[in-house]
């Protein structure tokens, strides 16, 4: 099975603001990308961690497992992460996970 | 103009012999040396006749020994009185080909070597390949004694002409054998002709081998470990281990060296890997009346991927609970933080039964793990079997469905949080009680059913609705094949692309 290459991309749209846009297949192999970045992420001025979604065509439990990382990371430090954007499989997945009711999601599609 | 033409004198055509690059020898019919050219005096030092055969024919090329010399002889008759012998010396063009030739054998040797090592990952089989390749052309009698790994015997392998020996010895008689001990520690090999034959012990050869002329002990180097040592022996009378033939052993062992290092990590990893896959086996089933209870578990292919799907009925005083999980991850963590959770839910079972309370207390022994990351999702049922009653708690996991005995489908309408994933140890359970009248089925399964990518293009995913259509077209059927069914479905849908752990678990009502 071919897999849609996992990417990363990171803007900072205001200066306490950071919005991580994650692409692909965000699976077992791919998961420790964004482990590996969540300490360097938390920096001292992040108030609010944007994590978009939208481009995520499958996430398995590992990718499920470090989304939560993040959000503790996020919780902790503190900054305030929300979910600006998802497909509905996506949304699925956090209903059936019942994250839907931890993590902050976007009203249009949770 | 006048051309003149003069024939050549006999000095002339003596002179241009005697120059001659070739050796000549001219004789009569009596056989008698009417002339030696400077190529062949140089050549023949003493006494000539003796190199000339008679017996060839004319035109007939021979080669023939003088010292330490090589000739090739060509006769020709000239007339019917005179015959010559031409004369060159082959000698290091001989020896040319020859090295030409043992150097081809060399580097065919080690193809021969490569191809037969790379064969396989299994530490017998490699050093097996290796005692058999180095008999031959490298020794009478060769024998791999393998790394003893801490233990107090180490196993040993042997070909000679008495065919393949192997069996075991204390780690301590390494130190009879000149140069083992030293060997099976990894130091560097000393030269054949510093280890003395006369020493080698009687159990290091094959009965009726004879004397030794020649020993040979080269360590097997792994991977940053000694992988065991090669020892070569050669009968008395026979040929020495020269300088080519050391530098040839040394590149075969460090060959061999790696591929037996590789198989015996490969072993001792997959070793590892069934004993904690073990634990993910699908566990028998027990006999419930008034239930008919299957389930299948099918682990990804490759073993590093060992995943952590896993079910479990559980018998208990007020009827069985049911159970089907997913652990986060692969590989051995996986396995082993699923066989916690099994054992964990074991022990609960002796003091609660409810499914709520259950996955509270999961959720709180997972949360206290040392292990980061111990994320398992969960369905847990409590049957009662004289009512087909199940109480049903869903945490983090796909609903299970339900199939009516008139092949309607229901997804249950239960829900949670995953488990062991939130800090705070909240978490918000949905729990439903269902009821099973006769012939209805509950269907409880992982995320590898319908997360299985395939289909016409092979990049779908099976989904929800496919599972549930399938299901639909089950109705009637007995348990097992249901599952057998649905695995089926799913494989085809799958047509042969990896598949990512995934487990079924169905429970009918039959009267």
């Amino acid at each position: 099975m071919e897999t849609a290459p996992f990417l990363i991309e990171i803007e900072n749209p205001e200066p306490d603001t950071t919005r991580l846009t994650l692409s692909g297949d965000f699976d077992y192999t791919t998961s420790a990308d964004l482990a590996a970045m969540t300490p360097t992420l938390m920096s001292s001025g992040l108030r609010v961690l944007e994590v978009d979604l939208t481009g995520v065509t499958f996430i398995d439990s590992s990718g499920l497992a470090t989304l939560i990382h993040l959000y503790h990371a996020a919780e902790e430090h503190p900054a305030e992460m929300r979910f600006v954007g998802m497909t509905p499989y996506i949304a699925h997945l956090f209903e059936v996970t019942a994250l839907d009711q931890v993590f902050n999601l976007p009203t249009s599609t949770a | 103009m006048d051309s003149v033409t003069h024939a050549p004198s006999t000095e002339v055509l003596r002179a241009i012999v005697e120059a001659a690059a070739d050796g000549v020898v001219l004789c009569d019919a009596d056989g008698a040396v009417v002339l030696v050219n400077a190529a062949a005096r140089e050549m023949i030092p003493g006494e000539v006749t003796s190199l000339l055969d008679r017996g060839r024919e004319p035109g007939e090329t021979y080669e023939t020994a003088l010292g330490d010399r090589l000739l090739r002889v060509r006769r020709e008759i000239f007339g019917i009185v005179h015959q010559a012998w031409y004369l060159r010396d082959v000698t290091n063009e001989t020896a040319r080909a020859d090295a030409l030739r043992a150097e081809r054998e060399r580097a065919q040797f080690l193809v021969e070597a490569g191809r037969r090592l790379s064969a396989s990952l299994n530490t017998r089989r490699c050093a097996r390949a290796t005692a058999e390749l180095a008999t031959g052309l490298l020794a009478d009698a060769a024998m791999v004694v393998l790394p003893p790994g801490g233990l107090r015997r180490t196993a040993w392998l042997r070909s000679s002409e008495a065919g393949l020996e192997e069996g075991d010895m204390p780690v301590a008689h390494a130190d009879q054998v000149p140069g083992l001990a030293e060997a099976l520690a990894g130091f560097p090999p000393v030269p054949s002709r510093w280890l003395d034959p006369n020493q080698a012990p009687e159990w290091l050869l094959p009965a009726g081998f004879g004397p030794v002329g020649h020993l040979l002990v080269t360590p097997l180097p792994g991977n940053g470990v000694p992988a065991g040592a090669l020892v070569l022996a050669r009968r008395e009378g026979g040929a020495g281990f020269d300088d080519e033939t050391e530098t040839l052993v040394r590149v075969f062992a460090a060959r061999a060296g790696a591929a037996i290092s590789a198989a015996v990590l490969y072993q001792e990893q997959s070793a590892t890997n069934a004993i904690l896959a073990g634990d993910l086996r699908p566990p028998p089933l027990p006999a419930v009346d008034g239930l008919e209870l299957a389930g299948s578990l099918r682990a990804a292919q490759q073993t590093a991927l060992i995943g952590g799907d896993f079910y479990d009925v559980l018998p208990t005083p007020d009827g069985p609970l049911v159970t089907l999980g997913d652990v986060c991850g692969k590989g051995p963590r996986a396995a082993v933080l699923a066989g916690q959770v099994r054992h964990s839910l074991r022990a609960l079972l002796l003091l609660e039964r409810d499914p709520e309370q259950l996955m509270h207390l999961i959720n709180k022994a997972l949360l206290s793990s040392y292990t980061p990351r111990s994320h398992v999702t969960l369905v847990l049922g409590a049957i009662h079997p004289g009512e087909g009653v199940i109480d049903l708690a869903v945490a983090g996991h796909p609903a299970p469905l339900l199939l009516r005995a008139d092949g309607v489908v229901e997804e249950v309408d239960a829900r949670g949080t995953l488990l062991g994933a939130i800090k705070s140890g909240a978490i918000s359970l949905r729990t439903v009680s269902v009821e099973l009248a006769p012939g209805d089925l509950l269907l409880l399964y992982s995320d590898g059913i319908t997360e299985a990518f395939g289909g016409p293009t092979g990049r779908e995913m099976y989904g929800p609705s496919r599972l549930k259509t399938a299901l639909a077209t089950c109705a009637g059927m007995p348990a097992t094949a249901v599952v057998e069914r649905l695995e089926q479905l799913n494989s085809d849908w799958l047509a042969g692309g990896v598949f990512d752990d995934r487990a079924l678990l169905a429970i009918r009502r039959s009267r």
